[in-house]
């Protein structure tokens, strides 16, 4: 009795066992009819045909595909569905959400925020990825040169401080030489000068770091704001079944 | 308010040729008409004109919304959110139907509840008590018919609701209004390949859901 009943089992598992192996997002696309390869179509056509569970869940997902259709849209439901609030805006709603200075009421009247809105929808990704780029290089460039103007400060550092294996008794034939090359009535004041200028050329090197840097940090915000801008503009979608 | 004689006036004159609605082709549709002339009085700075708007449009959107983020409350804000947005960005707007263009800046503050939601995973949706929507029966159907439809109507809902927002918002946007799958990918930012594998695995994840239900589904 217990193997007649083991073997009518046997078939059922068998079936249990193959169909787990069996691929139910494929027999999803198929109910749907959302395959477009032929090869795949056929595999799932001959699983909905061969294989039982297959076909039950074939037959389940196109019963809830077409009650979810006919469950109403949006336009439907609204006949019979209120929204529980109010959501008209009041004054200070349009106020807040739409200051509005003279100019911007005059350029809204002349139309140019809509045509700015138009080149930001329709240029705003390119434009933006191009100055958020142009952003980062800066921001690069602007943080190494930044601390102290590296190479400069590199090059002082290397002729104050004397080379290893050089006695700072010494003299230094060659910087001694250069300098009376280029300056042969330099007194003993003029050799305080050479580390004001320095200051002076590293200071300014500074500055321009930092400039490059603040302004690379405006188009890096400006270019990600444009991208924000132009991924918020609205666009055309028009729903095509149901409305 | 949208019955006044002045609005109904409006609605019959043809259309002030204004150039910022030049895109959009004069229309027959009497509807779109008295959507463009508030949505354009509304840009003049007539607040009355957009607030006809949001009254056309106030239902439609919450049916819409509470299908994505069945909560009524945050369906509610987000509906609200949508119409701030829509009055915040009018000058956006670049013609077409001004349900569509409502629709889509509805679907957007759902998909923002949505993220919002995951963020506060610990709070799980609420049964929605949304059934007062039932699909038009046939008028000679029975009783037992009419119930039957009633709660495989409210079982779908509940299904629908425990699936996750990605697939039931494909799911909704696909099967329920209509929208096609590039359409759907534009607006939830995903590829067309992802879309359909969320409306099937959603699908899927339903048709476990409703195991113990599913007689009702087989005619």
């Amino acid at each position: 009795m217990a193997e007649q009943d083991r073997g009518s089992d046997d078939p059922q598992l068998a079936a249990i066992a193959r169909h787990a192996l069996h691929d139910e997002e494929l027999i999803a696309a198929y109910a749907a009819e959302d395959i477009e390869d032929q090869a795949e179509s056929a595999r799932a056509r001959a699983l909905v045909e061969r294989c039982e569970p297959c076909r039950d869940l074939h037959r389940d997902l196109s019963a809830i595909r077409a009650a979810t259709r006919a469950s109403g849209t949006a336009a439907q439901r609204a006949s019979t569905l209120t929204a529980p609030r109010d959501f008209r805006l009041t004054a200070e709603d349009a106020a807040r959400l739409r200051p509005g200075t003279p100019i911007g009421r005059i350029a809204v009247r002349l139309g140019w925020r809509a045509r700015v809105g138009l080149g930001v929808a329709a240029f705003g990704r390119p434009v933006g990825a191009a100055l958020a780029t142009f952003g980062v290089v800066g921001l690069l460039i602007g943080s190494l040169t930044l601390g102290g103007t590296p190479l400069a400060s590199m090059m002082g550092a290397a002729g104050a401080s004397p080379a290893p294996g050089n006695d700072q008794t010494g003299t230094t034939p060659e910087s001694t030489t250069f300098r009376v090359s280029l300056d042969p009535e330099a007194t003993s004041k003029d050799e305080i000068v050479p580390p004001a200028n320095q200051g002076t050329s590293g200071n300014g090197a500074s500055g321009g770091s930092l400039a490059l840097f603040a302004g690379s940090a405006a188009l890096l915000v400006l270019g990600a704001g444009l991208i924000l801008a132009a991924r918020r503009t609205p666009g055309r979608f028009s729903p095509q079944r149901g409305n | 308010m949208l019955d006044s004689p002045s609005l109904s006036l409006a609605v019959r004159r043809t259309p002030p040729t204004v150039e910022d609605l030049r895109e959009t082709t004069v229309t027959e549709d009497p509807v779109q008409r008295r959507d463009l002339i508030l949505l354009q009085r509304a840009r003049e700075g007539d607040l009355d004109g957009f607030n006809d708007l949001v009254v056309v449009y106030q239902d439609m959107l919450f049916a819409l919304v509470v299908r994505m983020v069945p909560d009524r409350d945050q369906a509610s804000d987000a509906v609200q959110e949508a119409f701030f947005s829509a009055y915040r960005n009018m000058e956006g707007f670049r013609g077409g139907s001004v349900r569509s263009w409502l629709s889509r800046i509805a679907i957007n503050a759902a998909m923002d509840a949505q993220r919002l939601k995951k963020r506060r995973p610990a709070d799980p949706y609420p049964e929605l008590e949304d059934d007062t929507w039932q699909p038009p029966a046939d008028p000679s159907a029975d009783p037992v018919t009419t119930s039957l439809t009633a709660e495989r109507h409210r079982v779908l809902n509940r299904a629908l609701a425990q699936i996750t927002d990605d697939q039931r918002t494909a799911i909704v946007l696909y099967d329920v209004e209509g929208y096609d799958y590039a359409e759907i990918a534009g607006l939830t930012g995903v590829s067309v390949g992802t879309v359909k594998s969320r409306i099937h695995r959603g699908r899927l994840a339903m048709r476990g859901l409703l195991a113990d239900r599913m007689d009702l589904f087989r005619g």
